[in-house]
């Protein structure tokens, strides 16, 4: 296997269709030797160890901490690809399924996630298999499952080729609208234009102090810092920062007149300049709960969250 | 931003006694200086003053600091004139310049004062990007011997001359002064060869951070250099990365000292390997 990873999706709705596909995915890898992750939560994956031959050569991996958020995942699973391959692997299987709060509450990342793992992953041999409970899952989230993966797994038959999958930098191109916060419904605490870097730190600061941990609020701090920064650099003036800190969370927009950036997978994946720059929306997306872009040809809009405002 | 702990009006009252003044005429020069001076000499300290021009010139215009004819006689004031001492265009050599007031320095600790302060006029010596260069590489080699031994200066350099670019480069390797807005400084700390930065580094340090860095860092080292960043209120992922650049080139381990909880974080997401953050109250 070399060049692209191969992106499986796995929709089932019960244990033998997870069983049927699933024990079958990592069988095959053991047999090959390739290295073998399973990332299901705990009851799964029990079930998936049980019912494979050499459970001890299957590494499982916390999905609690592997699924933080996508820009983490993709970091934390680049590192354990890259030890494994150093560590004699010919090539890594790994069966995942991404937790169901975050599908409800931050599909939106998540999508671009799956998009984006072809092209995250594509210096790995890794074949990877996703794994979405149809009964769970909301319909809107399976309509992108069907679209960001190249093959889909069928009980008995194997991995077929998709014929629905979209390319992903076309898939990343169609922008899903942002759905606002209830809060932001509300009256701001602040509405900044053209605020400095420190200005904008100086508000943050001040007024989501009684919101957030404190170090919650200095990686909130440092993201609002990040993104002003780029927009002052890159964007389009008026640069617009609105803050609402509400009960154990805070929501912050930066707003710009311009396009936004043109990577498709800006965020997810740093993309390093030469004269240092190119890591500050991501680490926004290392750093914050949930990062949320909305772009138009003449808007570009990043809300920040810290906590979650949904369940406040 | 304007940063209240790095201004100065000439005195030094507590701190570092290393000060960046900006002036536009002569005769703010000589007020700035004279503070910095009769502050020194309060403390039993011999003072001096370098410039250009003529020694009795010079002299001359100092003659009204308080029982300045004493002061002169027991060797307490002293002039110098920075004629002839470096060729137009020559830029200064760092290690021989601080060896000079390193003996000076002991022959005024000799004599039983407490110290040794200058009050230098340096203009000339910045007045093309090499000597900017390799003068403020001096300034911060100066500051570091100034953070463990009894010498203290004001340096003063003329903005209308130099600008404001060049200004803030050098004021940025000042502890403090009469400079407003420099978003950083970089300079010596304590006698064990640390070193400190106050401020903040974002956006608008982008620029003036490497350069500094470039003019400091060859200095620090051999092993684990200590970044005293406790009054750094503020560090992006550039500033780290720059920190790292120099830690990689030059073999050293960068002990960033500070407050802040986001530091150890970003390091840790950027993969650092030269930097290493120890958070402190």
């Amino acid at each position: 296997m070399s060049g692209t990873p191969d992106h499986v999706a796995l929709c089932y709705a019960d244990d033998t269709e997870l069983l049927g596909c699933g024990v079958p995915f990592l069988t095959d890898g053991l047999d090959r030797g390739d290295a073998v992750l399973l990332a299901l939560d705990p009851p799964r994956a029990e079930l998936v160890l049980a019912a494979v031959n050499r459970p001890d050569k299957v590494t499982v991996v916390s999905t609690n901490l592997q699924y933080v958020r996508p820009a983490v995942a993709i970091k934390s699973y680049s590192e354990m690809f890259a030890q494994l391959i150093d560590g004699g692997a010919s090539a890594v299987r790994l069966l995942g399924e991404i937790p169901e709060l975050a599908l409800s509450t931050a599909w939106d990342v998540w999508a671009r996630y799956e998009a984006a793992v072809t092209y995250a992953y594509d210096r790995f041999p890794l074949l990877s298999m996703c794994a979405y409970d149809t009964r769970t899952t909301p319909a809107w989230v399976l309509e992108d499952v069907a679209k960001t993966h190249s093959l889909v797994a069928h009980p008995g038959q194997g991995n077929l080729d998709n014929p629905g999958y979209v390319q992903p930098l076309s898939f990343l191109a169609t922008t899903r609208p942002v759905v606002p916060y209830p809060i932001q419904a509300g009256p701001p605490a602040i509405e900044l234009v053209d605020p400095t870097p420190a200005e904008a730190r100086t508000a943050v600061t001040t007024l989501a102090a009684a919101s957030l941990r404190p170090d919650d609020l200095d990686d909130l701090v440092v993201s609002v810092s990040e993104v002003v920064s780029n927009a002052i650099k890159y964007g389009k003036p008026p640069v617009t920062l609105t803050l609402w800190p509400g009960p154990h969370h805070a929501v912050v927009t930066i707003h710009d007149n311009g396009p936004g950036p043109t990577d498709p997978f800006a965020g997810l994946i740093p993309t390093p300049t030469p004269t240092g720059g190119g890591y500050g929306l991501w680490i926004a997306h290392q750093l914050c709960h949930h990062v949320a872009l909305t772009r138009t040809p003449t808007s570009y809009t990043t809300r920040l969250t810290m906590g979650d405002p949904h369940h406040p | 931003m304007s940063h209240a702990a790095g201004r100065s009006d000439g005195t030094t009252a507590s701190g570092p006694g290393h000060l960046c003044w900006a002036f536009a005429e002569a005769g703010e020069f000589v007020t700035g200086a004279k503070r910095f001076l009769v502050e020194g000499v309060a403390q039993g300290k011999r003072v001096c003053v370098t410039a250009p021009g003529d020694v009795a010139d010079l002299a001359r215009r100092f003659a009204d600091l308080p029982d300045f004819d004493n002061l002169r006689d027991r060797g307490a004031v002293r002039f110098k004139s920075l004629d002839g001492l470096y060729g137009t265009d020559a830029v200064v050599d760092a290690a021989e310049q601080v060896r000079t007031y390193a003996a000076e320095t002991e022959e005024a600790v000799a004599a039983g004062f407490a110290g040794f302060r200058v009050a230098a006029e340096v203009t000339n010596l910045v007045r093309t990007p090499a000597q900017l260069d390799a003068f403020a590489g001096y300034e911060h080699a100066v500051d570091r011997y100034m953070a463990a031994y009894p010498f203290e200066a004001l340096c003063a350099y003329n903005v209308p001359v130099l600008g404001t670019a060049a200004v803030d480069k050098l004021a940025s390797m000042h502890p403090r002064g009469n400079v407003e807005g420099v978003p950083f400084h970089l300079h010596g700390w304590g006698q064990a060869g640390a070193v400190a930065l106050e401020g903040e580094l974002d956006l608008r340090a982008h620029d003036l951070f490497p350069w500094a860095l470039d003019r400091a860092a060859p200095q620090w080292g051999p092993g684990e250099v200590v970044l005293d960043a406790r009054e750094l209120t503020f560090i992006d992922h550039r500033g780290l990365l720059r920190l790292a650049e120099q830690a990689d080139r030059r073999g050293i381990t960068i002990v960033l000292r500070t407050r802040r909880f986001s530091a150890a974080r970003m390091v840790d997401i950027l993969g650092i390997a030269g930097v290493r953050v120890e958070q402190v109250a």
